[in-house]
């Protein structure tokens, strides 16, 4: 199968120079959608779906392969393999920041630099290190995934309002964006939060670009800090953004703090 | 949980203060960067935390921590690129560390030149629809389950009924062959007892093709006809003949018109007459007649056996050629109560129709077909 149909692949831009964009948990490539005309002049632009996200084609995902980050990490590597892209600029959110580490350690001649955005190596407390959540806090989330306690209602809409003689109503809830099978996002929600990639931190030897929100509840800011420490040759940006997309909520402020990073 | 709808004010008048903070739901309002500006009174109840410390919080700091990462890494986006999300179910966490599961819409008002102003949350409270849902959930599963169950039960008693009146049928016909070649042997006051060994391997007989031909329609095989012109009353008087020999005191009274051949298959109509003749000498009244018959005419043959006695009851008369009907008031004269289900089938494979009137002056079934 085609790897570009397989993670909906999207080429754009005008420039010649890579930017790769992934997605985090819980959505798609879409939520790169007002930061991406930025760099459209002068980059070249490759955006996806991780599998099981958005356009993806669900029927590749393999639970084995996908239990793991670097399941994701090789997925990039085929995509960049498969278009032979080099010296890519790596931008990914959230836990997709993390698949680009393992990428650029498994293939370091792909990648140039890596932008990291609201990003956190482990998202449990560990004796000093902060990450924001104790085990039993994302013991309780995995278990409310299982017995599907929040409603997933988005993504479930279709399913139960199928029948429905206002089936736009089920279209509208469950429009393009961020359109996650429940069941994968259980399996993704797993293998996000039970990862610990802390120990790869020091081996990143490109330049690398973290930006930090404000009070984000999934990456706090001793995270960041924690990684701006452990990497060398790390910057790190504190942002007045708040929340863990700042790619959605203050696109101007996560624009400029790339474009300075990049000149 | 009343909505408290005294409120100090002397003579109180609907306004919009009072029907945000007295609502029967949450309201929230926040800035864009979704940091709470302001919260009614109802949400600060349910949260357990006073509207002044509400500002300043985010939405999701009221959430337990699935909620909180549901939020912040789907909703909120969804928020952001299509302007609302509708609802989604969360669950609250009050000071106490209680949880409760609401219903949340949000809306992003956005300004003219599309840029977000602000955001509005609405909370409902879902315990009790939740609740509600789980349990269908939980009844369907086990409705689910039980069918399967049933089915399975179903598919292996048909199976067990189809091999049985399979296997039947050698050592039945090995019986009746050897019945065939017993009078020679047998000694003059011993005729009457071969006599009755034929009349009740021939019943048997009977039943077990009946048996075999139920399992065929349930498996979805259905009756399979060899339709040929046939001149069908010597056919029809041998089944009358045979059942003549089975009940030797009764009077059976034939009326037949069959001057042109029928397109039939002849084994299957002399089967519907043995089944309807037999039923008839069973269950109608001992001193009178039972009268056959057979009427070709027009291209339409019509063949009813009638006979006299109580009336099949009302109740009855439903499920009458559905399979394993029989009498529940008295114990069985007549097998299994496959025989009217067998005989309409095979009326039905005719094209034709098995019907029955039932009154206290007789009891007649006419099975119709054009031929």
């Amino acid at each position: 199968m085609s790897v570009i149909r397989r993670n909906n692949v999207v080429i754009k831009g005008k420039g010649s120079q890579v930017m790769m964009f992934a997605h985090g948990f819980g959505c798609d490539q879409n939520m790169w959608r007002y930061v991406v005309p930025a760099f459209e002049e002068d980059y070249k632009i490759v955006l996806f779906d991780h599998v099981g996200a958005g356009g993806s084609d669900l029927s590749a995902f393999m639970p084995h392969k996908y239990e793991q980050l670097e399941g994701y990490a090789d997925d990039i590597i085929e995509i960049a393999t498969e278009l032979q892209l080099s010296d890519i600029i790596f931008v990914g959110h959230s836990v997709s920041a993390l698949m680009g580490i393992i990428a650029s350690q498994k293939s370091p001649e792909l990648f140039q630099s890596l932008v990291l955005v609201a990003p956190s190596p482990s998202y449990i407390d560990d004796d000093d290190y902060v990450g924001g959540f104790t085990k039993p806090q994302i013991e309780e989330l995995l278990e409310s995934l299982d017995n599907n306690h929040l409603g997933w209602s988005i993504t479930m809409a279709p399913v139960i309002m199928g029948n429905s003689d206002r089936k736009e109503l089920g279209d509208e809830l469950a429009n393009s964006f961020c359109r996650t099978d429940p069941a994968i996002a259980k399996h993704f929600a797993r293998t996000t939060f039970l990862s610990d990639k802390r120990e790869l931190l020091s081996c990143v030897n490109i330049p690398s670009l973290i930006l930090q929100c404000s009070d984000d509840v999934i990456a706090p800011q001793e995270v960041g800090e924690y990684m701006h420490q452990q990497m060398p040759g790390s910057r790190l940006v504190l942002m007045q953004a708040t929340g863990h997309c700042p790619n959605l909520s203050a696109p101007q402020e996560t624009i400029d703090a790339i474009k300075k990073f990049l000149s | 949980m009343e909505p408290k709808i005294t409120t100090g004010i002397k003579h109180l008048q609907e306004n919009f203060e009072d029907f945000f903070e007295t609502s029967l739901c949450g309201f929230i309002i926040a800035d864009i960067k979704g940091t709470i500006i302001r919260a009614n009174k109802k949400l600060a109840e349910w949260v357990g935390i006073p509207t002044d410390e509400l500002k300043g919080k985010r939405f999701s700091d009221l959430l337990a921590v699935s909620g909180k990462i549901y939020y912040e890494t789907h909703l909120w986006p969804l928020l952001r690129m299509q302007g609302f999300f509708d609802e989604v179910v969360l669950e609250l966490s009050n000071n106490a560390g209680q949880k409760s599961r609401v219903m949340v819409n949000a809306l992003e008002r956005r300004k003219e030149d599309g840029q977000p102003a602000f955001i509005r949350y609405t909370i409902l409270k879902a315990s009790d629809r939740l609740q509600y849902e789980q349990n269908l959930q939980q009844a369907k599963t086990l409705a689910e389950k039980e069918l399967i169950k049933q089915t399975e039960i179903v598919a292996l008693r048909e199976q067990l009924i189809a091999v049985l009146g399979h296997d039947l049928r050698n050592p039945l016909s090995a019986i009746s062959m050897a019945i065939e070649l017993l009078p020679p042997l047998v000694a003059e006051e011993d005729v009457a007892l071969v006599a009755m060994l034929k009349r009740s391997s021939s019943r048997m007989t009977e039943l077990v093709k009946n048996i075999v031909d139920f399992a065929r329609t349930r498996l979805g095989e259905g009756i399979i006809l060899n339709r040929q012109d046939v001149v069908l009353e010597p056919v029809l008087q041998q089944v009358v003949a045979e059942l003549r020999l089975i009940h030797p005191k009764r009077e059976i009274v034939t009326l037949f018109k069959i001057a042109e051949p029928v397109n039939c298959d002849s084994n299957r109509i002399a089967q519907l007459l043995s089944n309807l003749l037999a039923n008839a000498l069973t269950h109608g009244a001992d001193d009178t007649p039972v009268y056959i018959h057979a009427l070709h005419d027009n291209g339409n043959f019509e063949l009813s056996v009638i006979n006299n006695g109580e009336p099949i009851p009302a109740g009855l008369h439903e499920r009458l050629f559905a399979p394993f009907t029989r009498e529940a008031s008295r114990p069985s004269q007549n097998g299994l109560g496959l025989g009217l289900y067998i005989s309409a089938e095979i009326a039905k494979a005719h094209n034709g129709m098995l019907s029955m009137t039932s009154t206290v002056e007789e009891t007649r079934f006419t099975f119709r077909m054009s031929a």
